[in-house]
């Protein structure tokens, strides 16, 4: 089984055990897929998914070293909402998509992905863990608000969230254990083997 | 040996089977005097010293201190604030404050203790699983009933269909959604052990996609009997399940998945009774009930031998789980205020309207009374008259 995403993408989502060839599992998020025969899309969004569902997690991800500063947010999808937290004294970084060196330097990390479901890079998050914030308000794929991330539903929820994520860090700690176990069972060595089965 | 179980009801939930069970079992052992307390009459067991006391909910937690007990513990079937949604954050503050309090652990999944260890690194856990009464829950005595004639897929959904957790709804639409010719079957509770044997003995598949579990028995249950699972990946799911070997694991949220699993199991017979050798295999060498009461037991007695749990770990987690659910209420009741404001802006806005417009009814009124206006309008009949 192979995969097939972005560079930025794989690093994430990535599998060690990941083939040459065989079928491709394509990670889409949000969007209409047509692929060619022998090509399958998983995501959490979109129209044309094999299997819906947020991307598993790069196992090595999960053993990413916390950040050097908890209270710094990094915010992926609306540069309004960065802006407003800086207006409130965060310290933060603003992206078009998660990257792993975005991720290594962040605390809090708000993924607004505009369809509804979890976020698809939202488990690598979680594995890292860091406090997620994300406009998870229909799909959650298991996870619960409160409990495993933060879930908003308009811009200024996700500010709110995320300023209370950053100024205590401390509270954030069983959301941080409880994210990271949610992650393990989206571990790519535990999912992109059960997929490599189903598509035997 | 003197042992408590606090209890805060009796019923039939498998949660207090297993509790239940223990208390029997241990009871019947020489030595030992295990009992289910119920916390509305701990008053009757006063003057009782138990060696040990078990809170088995939190709801039961507080008991712990209200009984004579040399030590403590908490036995956890769940991360209890699970079962509740975010707007009940009473309920999971008091849940989740179980696991900030100066006891012991014993806990029937290692997802638990793993969860503790991170939360808790000062806390001792001991894993105890949930045993299996082996006499009830095996496959027939004269095999498995025959496949059904018409190649219907027997499927079996259990749970509570009004507990958002037990996603007993979705379920329920993955089989109608299915394209193979299917039977399913619904319990919603109330069969006893024996029943719940039978039940799963007539069925190819259970379909379980419950969203939060501690360890849910129903699946190993049914692997005793040679039944396998079509499950989502839910907490302990993996202390049995093994994708194709005994059962299918579907993710959450995806429902044609569902539908896919089970329309295969329908078309593939020779994959359904290579997972039904799988569940008997695990099945094996899961413990009897029997044996999880001497792993509780053994699990007591390391307890006992242990110092006494410190109390500043934690208070210093009980302090960091208390801010989280005090900022996330302050978040809730921001919320509700900015809407409680809305609400009252758009009710003046109405009262306003109301008022213009009643304003407007008397000029108008005022305005039909006037001499000019009487003759107008008779004018304006005279004139249609014609």
């Amino acid at each position: 089984m192979r995969l097939s995403g972005a560079h930025e993408v794989l690093e994430l989502a990535g599998w060690e055990g990941a083939g040459t060839d065989g079928a491709v599992v394509v990670l889409g998020e949000g969007g209409q897929w047509t692929v060619d025969s022998g090509q399958w899309v998983v995501g959490p969004a979109g129209l044309g998914l094999w299997r819906r569902m947020p991307w598993p997690v790069r196992d090595s991800v999960l053993q990413l070293e916390p950040p050097a500063d908890p209270s710094s947010v990094l915010v992926v999808g609306d540069e309004s909402v960065a802006d407003r937290l800086r207006e409130n004294g965060a310290s933060v970084a603003a992206a078009d998509r998660l990257t792993l060196g975005a991720l290594r330097a962040a605390g809090v990390v708000v993924l607004l992905a505009g369809h509804g479901a979890l976020p698809a890079a939202a488990m690598a998050v979680l594995g890292a863990r860091r406090v997620l914030v994300a406009d998870a308000t229909e799909a959650t794929f298991g996870l619960q608000d409160g409990i495993e991330f933060l879930s908003c539903a308009s811009p200024e929820e996700a500010v709110a969230r995320a300023d209370v994520a950053r100024v205590h860090p401390g509270a954030m700690r069983s959301l941080r254990v409880l994210g990271a176990r949610a992650a393990r069972d989206h571990r790519a060595s535990v999912v992109y083997p059960r997929l490599a089965a189903d598509l035997a | 040996m003197r042992v408590c179980f606090l209890l805060h009801e009796l019923g039939r939930a498998g949660g207090m089977g297993v509790v239940a069970g223990h208390a029997e079992r241990l009871s019947a052992r020489e030595g030992w005097d295990a009992q289910v307390v119920l916390t509305s009459e701990l008053d009757r067991h006063a003057d009782v010293e138990w060696d040990f006391a078990l809170a088995t909910w939190w709801e039961t937690a507080e008991a712990l201190w209200r009984v004579r007990a040399r030590r403590r513990a908490v036995f956890l079937q769940s991360l209890e604030e699970r079962f509740y949604s975010e707007r009940e954050l009473f309920e999971r503050l008091g849940a989740a404050s179980v696991l900030a309090l100066p006891v012991d652990y014993l806990t029937v999944g290692s997802w638990m203790r793993d969860v503790l260890a991170e939360l808790r690194p000062d806390a001792r856990c001991l894993v105890v699983r949930n045993g299996i009464d082996k006499e009830v829950f095996k496959p027939p005595r004269d095999g498995r009933a025959a496949p059904d004639p018409d190649r219907r897929l027997r499927v079996l959904v259990e749970g509570n269909p009004g507990m958002w957790l037990k996603a007993v709804p979705e379920a329920v639409a993955a089989v109608e959604a299915m394209s193979e010719p299917a039977v399913l079957t619904r319990i919603e509770g109330g069969l006893d052990p024996a029943g719940m044997a039978a039940a799963y003995a007539d069925h190819d598949v259970l379909l379980k996609l419950s969203r939060v579990e501690g360890v849910a028995l129903p699946p190993i249950e049914a692997m005793h009997v040679g039944t396998p699972c079509v499950i989502t990946p839910h907490t302990g799911h993996d202390e049995y399940v093994r994708h194709r070997e005994n059962g299918i694991v579907v993710g959450f949220d995806d429902p044609p998945a569902v539908t896919a699993a089970l329309d295969e199991l329908a078309r593939d017979r020779a994959l359904l009774a290579r997972l039904s050798e799988g569940a008997l295999r695990t099945a094996a060498d899961w413990p009897s009930a029997e044996q999880s009461t001497d792993d509780l037991a053994r699990a007591r007695e390391e307890l006992a031998a242990a110092p006494a749990p410190a109390v500043e770990p934690a208070m210093a987690v009980l302090a960091a789980r208390q801010r989280l659910a005090i900022e996330l209420g302050r978040a809730q009741l921001g919320e509700l205020a900015w809407n409680e404001q809305a609400y009252e802006q758009a009710r003046q806005t109405l009262l306003e309207l109301q008022r213009v417009i009643g304003d407007k009814d008397r000029e108008l009124a005022a305005i039909r009374e006037e001499r000019a206006y009487r003759a107008a309008v008779q004018v304006r009949r005279i004139l249609r008259g014609r």
